[in-house]
């Protein structure tokens, strides 16, 4: 994918960071320190478990999902901007298949946790809330809040693990905006936005079967359409 | 056959790739944009965009965390 000056160039340029390596005596691996941080994951890991048996499962998934988002380097802002600022769809065909995936996992769990006939919709996994007003207002905030940010909750906290230090300000106005609208004003904004809300359940509608093949299937034209725009622009 | 060096250092999401795409329009065939960013959403975003406007490209990762990217127009 590259032509032959460009492999010079390359070339060249590692041999001069390997040299700058050598020169300041830093290693070209990290086994050392990926020892060290394996060590304290483990040390954590315990910890956190010691108060809560559900930990044992979260961290090592919680570590692995962010391990394999940052190698992957996935970007959900990225997935929603691109397609309207460069015509790339690559990264919303990801989204949309991952979107299938928990689709099938929620529908698993819901299955479990019913158990017998009737269910309150609001005690169901998968945090089922009424939509309302608020929940445009919130979707735009949100959607022009990580456009300029540069990233959605995933995205910064990978990075600010990767050492990009912009995104160490964007974490700041989050927990910010988390603790002080989310936990100190919410009555506030509750009884101001949330007003009328409808729950919508889909499996009240049609059953629980033919509610996830029809997620799935709106899902798999959503993907195809996607795919074919990506050829026309 | 000029070699244009654009610093796009602790810039966030779309603008590296905004300016990229403004400096290869006023490029001619030929020449080379070497890139310096140290986000890791640009790399995977400059490849796929790359990739559909049909040039060639590379990149070698410099120190951790930070990366150059060359692109050629051809």
């Amino acid at each position: 994918m590259s032509t032959s000056r460009i492999e010079e160039l390359k070339k060249r340029r590692e041999m001069e960071r390997d040299k700058h390596r050598v020169d300041v005596r830093r290693p070209n691996t990290q086994i050392k320190y990926a020892l060290i941080l394996l060590g304290i994951l483990l040390f954590l890991g315990v910890l956190f478990a010691r108060r809560d048996e559900l930990y044992l499962w979260i961290w090592p998934i919680g570590i692995l999902l962010g391990f394999s988002m940052e190698r992957s380097r996935f970007c959900f802002a990225a997935s929603l901007r691109n397609p309207f600022t460069l015509g790339t769809t690559g990264l919303l065909k990801a989204v949309i298949v991952s979107l299938m995936i928990s689709s099938v996992g929620f529908f698993v769990l819901q299955q479990l946790s019913i158990g017998g006939e009737t269910y309150l919709v609001e005690e169901l996994p998968g945090m089922i809330r009424p939509f309302g007003i608020h929940t445009v207002i919130g979707g735009l905030m949100f959607g022009l809040g990580m456009v300029v940010a540069g990233g959605c909750a995933s995205g910064t906290l990978m990075r600010v693990g990767e050492g990009f230090t912009l995104q160490i300000f964007v974490l700041g106005g989050f927990i910010m905006g988390a603790v002080v609208a989310g936990l100190w004003h919410e009555d506030f904004w509750r009884n101001l936005l949330f007003h009328g809300g409808w729950t919508v359940y889909l499996p009240d509608f049609v059953g629980f079967y033919p509610a996830l093949f029809l997620q799935l299937s709106i899902l798999g034209i959503l993907y195809i359409l996607v795919n074919q725009i990506k050829l026309k622009v | 056959m000029k070699e244009i060096y654009l610093d796009c250092m602790y810039e966030v999401c779309p603008i590296p790739l905004i300016k990229a795409s403004k400096e290869l329009k006023k490029m001619e065939i030929g020449d080379l944009l070497i890139m310096k960013t140290d986000h890791n959403c640009s790399i995977t975003n400059v490849i796929e965009w790359v990739e559909k406007q049909k040039l060639k490209m590379d990149y070698v990762e410099i120190d951790e965390g930070e990366w150059e990217i060359y692109i050629e127009k051809t």
